[in-house]
C-alpha cells in the first residue's frame, strides 16, 4: 500500500477524499441519523408538491422580504417567493443533478479504472495519469472553463459533475483491480480460457463494489457542494428554478441589512444533505474495511 | 555502502519528479486546449447567440480559430511558453499583467487562511491523538465533519451576518481596505505586508480587519483534513516501537510527545503544502462573497463579461501553482526524510 509520502497517499487526501477522511469511530445510533436525514430528503424530493404550501416559482411582489412567520415558515425573498417551498422543491434539483452526475461518473470511471488496473503497463498508467491531471486543475476554475467553452446550461452542469468526480472512481477501481490481477483465481480463469474483459466483469469488478458504494455516497456529498457552489456563481441552474446555491446567492445582499433568512435556510439544507451523504459514505467504508 | 547508494539515487529521484511535474503541466495545458478549442466554439460564445455567420467567420479569423487544430495547438503552446496568456477582450490589457496585479491578494488570503487553520487544527489534532475516542477527539471529529460539509460561501455569508450586521465588529465585507483608508504604495501587492513596509499602521489595521472573516472562513472549511491527518499520523507514531522504548527508558511524557510529533510531522507538512496549493486555486467562492480582489474574483467577473482569455489564464496559472506546490512537497519530503532520499520508501 502507499506510504504517507507517495503521491498516491497524498492524493488520497487532496480532493473529495476530504470528505472521507479517516475511520471516524462513534456511537452506533449516531450513524443511523444520517440514514434518517437522507430518507427525509428523498421523501421531500418525491412529495414536494404535497408538502410545499406555496408555488415555488410564483412571485408575489406584495409579500417581499417578510421575516419567518406562521404564513411563511422561512420568510420570503425579494421577489416574494416563499423560501420554505423553494427549499423543499430545490431538493429535487440538487439531488437529481448530483445523482445523475455521479452515476455518469461511475459509468465512466469504473470501467476505465478496471481497464487501467487490468491492463497495467503504459496504457493503464496513462489512464491513471489522465485522472490525476483532471484532479490537479482547481475545481471551480475548471468548471468555469467548461461553462465558458460549452455554454451555461443544466446539461453542462451534469457533465461537469461527471467529469470532476470520475477520476476518483477510476483510481479507486484501479487500486482494487491491480492486486487482484495477479491473484490465483484470475490466473485460473485465464487458464480456463476466459477473455480478459470477461474476467474483469465476472471476477474482478464484483470485488470493487464495496469501496465503490462508499465512494458513491461520498461523491454525492461532494457533488451537492459543487452544484450549490456553481449555482451560487450563476452557473448551471437558471434563476427561477429553485436550487439551494442560487437561493443563497439571492439572499447574499439582504444579509447585509439583517435579512438573514433568504440565505440561511437553503444553506442549512446543503449542510444537512452533504453531512448525510458523507456520514453514510464513512459508515459504508468502515463496513467494507477500508 | 548505503550512503553512497543514497548519493546516487537522489538526483535520479529529483529528475523523475521534475519530469513528472513538467508532463503533468503539459497534460493540463493540453486538456484546457481540448476543452476550449476542440469541444467549444469560443467565437460564438464571445459574440452571443445573435451573431451572424459573417461576424463569426471574421472573429474566428481574427483570433486564429480558422487554422488547423494542430497549428492552433502549436501557437497556443508557444504563446504559453513565452508567458503570453492572451489579451482580455474587456479591458484590452494583457491577461498576464492583470493576473500579476491580482494574484498577491489571493496569496495573502490563502496564507492567512492556512495560518489560522494550522493554529486550530494542529493542537486539536495532537490532543485528539493522545486520547483517541476521548471527549476532545469526539468534539474535534464533529467540528471536522461540519467543516468539511459546510459550503464555504454560505459560511462566509453567515459570518458577515453575525459579525457585520448583528454585532458590528467586522468592517463591510468589500475588498481589502476601508474606502477611507489610504492604500499603501505597491511593493508586494499584499496590502497587509505593503502597509507594514510603508509604516502605515492604520491602513494595516484596516487591512487585517478586512482579512479576518474570509481567512476564518477558509480556516474552517479548508483545513479540517490537516486536523484529521495530524490525529491519524500521531496515533500511528505513538503506537511505534521507538515510543514504547522511550517510555520504557523513563523519558518524560512531554519529551516522548515531542519525539512523536517530529516523526508525524512529515505527512503533516506535505498535507499543509497541498492545502496551500488548493487554497491558491480554490478560493473562488470566498473571494466572490467578500469581493476580495484576487484571481478567483477576476475569473468570475471575466466570465460574467463573456471575456474568456482571463478565465483560461487563471485556470492555467492555478494548475501550474498546484503542480509546483505538489513538486515542492515531494522534494521537501525527500530533504527531510532520508528514507525517501535513498529510495527505500
Amino acid at each position: 500500500m502507499s506510504t504517507p509520502l507517495s503521491p498516491a497517499g497524498v492524493e488520497a487526501v487532496s480532493r473529495e477524499s476530504r470528505m472521507a477522511i479517516g475511520p471516524v469511530r462513534r456511537l452506533r445510533p449516531f450513524a443511523n441519523v444520517y440514514w434518517v436525514v437522507f430518507g427525509l430528503f428523498i421523501f421531500v424530493a418525491i412529495f414536494a408538491p404535497l408538502i410545499a404550501p406555496y408555488d415555488p416559482v410564483k412571485a408575489d411582489l406584495s409579500q417581499r422580504l417578510l421575516a419567518p412567520s406562521w404564513e411563511h415558515w422561512m420568510g420570503t425573498d425579494e421577489n416574494g417567493f416563499d423560501v420554505y417551498s423553494r427549499v423543499l422543491y430545490a431538493t429535487r434539483t440538487d439531488f437529481s443533478v448530483s445523482l445523475v452526475g455521479v452515476a455518469l461518473a461511475t459509468l465512466i470511471g469504473v470501467p476505465l479504472g478496471a481497464a487501467s488496473g487490468y491492463l497495467g503497463g503504459i496504457a493503464g498508467g496513462a489512464l491513471s495519469r489522465l485522472a490525476e491531471m483532471v484532479q490537479s486543475i482547481p475545481l471551480f476554475l475548471f468548471a468555469l472553463m467548461i461553462f465558458a467553452a460549452l455554454g451555461n446550461s443544466k446539461k453542462v452542469l451534469v457533465g461537469v459533475i461527471a467529469v470532476v468526480t470520475a477520476p476518483v472512481f477510476l483510481k479507486l477501481t484501479r487500486s482494487v483491480v491491480l492486486p487482484i490481477r495477479s491473484s490465483d483465481y484470475v490466473a485460473a480463469a485465464r487458464c480456463a480460457g476466459l477473455r480478459p474483459m470477461q474476467i474483469v466483469y465476472r471476477h474482478v469488478l464484483p470485488n470493487s463494489l464495496g469501496p465503490v458504494a462508499s465512494q458513491l455516497s461520498i461523491s454525492c456529498a461532494y457533488a451537492i457542494q459543487i452544484v450549490a457552489g456553481l449555482s451560487f456563481l450563476g452557473l448551471g441552474v437558471k434563476i427561477p428554478e429553485p436550487e439551494w446555491g442560487s437561493m443563497i446567492q439571492a439572499g447574499a445582499n439582504d444579509v447585509l441589512y439583517g435579512q438573514w433568512w433568504v440565505s440561511v435556510f437553503p444553506g442549512i439544507a446543503v449542510l444537512l444533505a452533504v453531512m448525510a451523504f458523507g456520514g453514510i459514505g464513512r459508515q459504508l467504508s468502515r463496513r467494507y474495511g477500508d | 555502502m548505503i550512503a553512497s547508494r543514497g548519493a546516487l539515487r537522489w538526483p535520479l529521484y529529483v529528475a523523475t519528479r521534475l519530469m513528472g511535474a513538467a508532463l503533468a503541466m503539459l497534460g493540463v495545458v493540453t486538456l484546457v486546449f481540448i476543452v476550449t478549442h476542440v469541444l467549444g466554439d469560443p467565437a460564438r460564445l464571445i459574440l452571443g447567440p445573435r451573431a451572424t455567420d459573417e461576424q463569426l467567420v471574421q472573429l474566428r479569423h481574427q483570433l486564429g480559430y480558422d487554422q488547423p487544430v494542430l497549428q492552433q495547438y502549436w501557437t497556443y503552446l508557444g504563446n504559453l511558453l513565452h508567458g503570453d496568456l492572451g489579451v482580455s477582450q474587456y479591458t484590452q490589457q494583457p491577461v498576464r499583467h492583470e493576473i500579476w496585479l491580482r494574484f498577491p491578494a489571493t496569496i495573502e488570503l490563502a496564507a492567512a487562511g492556512l495560518f489560522l487553520g494550522l493554529l486550530w487544527t494542529l493542537p486539536l489534532g495532537i490532543i485528539s491523538a493522545l486520547r483517541p475516542r476521548g471527549i476532545v477527539d469526539r468534539i474535534s471529529q464533529t467540528i471536522v465533519e461540519f467543516g468539511v460539509a459546510v459550503p464555504s460561501f454560505w459560511l462566509g455569508i453567515l459570518l458577515i451576518f453575525l459579525f457585520y450586521s448583528v454585532w458590528h465588529v467586522a468592517p463591510s465585507p468589500v475588498g481589502e481596505l476601508d474606502i477611507s483608508a489610504i492604500p499603501p504604495p505597491r511593493v508586494t501587492g499584499m496590502t497587509v505586508v505593503d502597509s507594514l513596509i510603508a509604516g502605515q499602521w492604520e491602513t494595516c489595521w484596516s487591512a487585517l480587519q478586512h482579512l479576518a472573516l474570509p481567512a476564518i472562513t477558509l480556516a474552517i472549511t479548508a483545513c479540517p483534513p490537516i486536523l484529521q491527518l495530524t490525529r491519524n499520523s500521531m496515533i500511528g507514531v505513538l503506537r511505534g516501537d521507538f515510543v514504547r522504548s522511550a517510555r520504557a527508558f523513563g523519558l518524560p511524557a512531554r519529551t516522548v510527545r515531542w519525539y512523536a510529533f517530529k516523526n508525524a510531522l512529515l505527512p503533516i507538512t506535505t498535507m499543509t503544502a497541498m492545502t496551500f496549493g488548493y487554497l491558491l486555486g480554490g478560493t473562488v467562492l470566498v473571494e466572490l462573497v467578500f469581493s476580495w480582489p484576487g484571481i478567483g474574483l477576476y475569473a468570475i467577473q471575466s466570465m460574467q463579461q463573456f471575456d474568456y482569455a482571463p478565465v483560461l489564464g487563471v485556470v492555467i496559472l492555478a494548475s501550474l501553482v498546484y503542480v509546483l506546490v505538489y513538486l515542492f512537497a515531494d522534494l521537501l519530503a525527500m530533504m527531510v526524510d532520508p528514507r525517501v532520499r535513498e529510495g527505500t520508501r
